[in-house]
């Protein structure tokens, strides 16, 4: 079953699009198990995501919601991106029975 | 896809603008797009507000700056227009300081402008685009280094 994933930003329309395409790239290129969507940073408290991706700076502000919030440096770097989402599932893989 | 030269209008480049911080590289984008007809003057103040309420979470690469609003704060169309500094512009943000190359961007709806991120990510993926681009001295050596960088794609 596919992790929720939500990208953010402080306006909806600008960063959180771009950083989507570059985590819709990854993901498709390495088939991991994401459903991606975005939305203003406002939103990601009550989205049901599972884990939030933002820029680094944006993400900090991110605080009391319930998923795991993953901070990008260079938005545009999909290495950084794709081993910060492997990362992710890795420590998940951990937790399982 | 639609290349980043094709959407960026000739009067929309300024090569190493004279701005002393962010406000007035800020400034310097919106007056670009007022001038290409795609923002009205209230846009530039949402941008500053957009990074004195949100941070500079827009500084989103090394040196590079997306700098944009809401689309009811001022956008008229989608529009996209290019910056570099004279001098390299602190933001404030934690990893991403200098910026040296400023993009201002307009959408007015959740779609219009998606051939324009794409166009941005393209380009920007590559991890010297911000130093090249940052180097052109005139609008003709931007758009070559714009075109090496698109063939190599």
């Amino acid at each position: 079953m596919n992790e929720k994933l939500l990208v953010v930003c402080g306006t909806g329309m600008g960063s959180s699009m771009i950083l989507k395409m570059m985590v819709d790239q990854v993901v498709g290129a390495q088939k991991l198990p994401f459903d991606v969507s975005s939305d203003l940073a406002s939103g990601a408290r009550s989205s049901g995501a599972d884990v939030i991706v933002a820029g680094l700076d944006l993400a900090p502000t991110l605080t009391n919601v319930p998923a795991t919030v993953i901070g990008i440096k260079n938005i545009l770097d999909k290495a950084e991106i794709a081993s910060a989402l492997e990362e992710y599932l890795a420590s998940k893989n951990d937790g399982e029975d | 896809m639609t290349e980043l030269l094709d959407l960026l209008p000739e009067d929309g480049i300024v090569l190493g603008a004279a701005a002393k911080d962010w406000r007035e590289l800020t400034e310097t984008v919106g007056e670009l797009l007022v001038d290409a007809d795609v923002a009205e003057p209230s846009y530039t103040g949402a941008m500053i507000r957009n990074v004195e309420t949100n941070g500079p979470y827009l500084v989103i690469a090394p040196g590079l700056a997306l700098l944009h609003a809401r689309p009811e704060e001022g956008a008229r169309a989608p529009g996209l227009v290019l910056v570099t500094p004279r001098t390299p512009i602190e933001f404030g943000h934690s990893t991403n300081d200098p910026v040296r190359v400023a993009l201002g961007l307009t959408a007015v709806d959740a779609t219009g402008h998606l051939d324009l991120l794409g166009a941005i990510g393209a380009i920007f993926t590559h991890p010297d685009a911000v130093d090249r681009i940052a180097a052109a001295r005139t609008s003709g050596e931007l758009r070559d280094v714009v075109a090496h960088l698109t063939e190599e794609n």
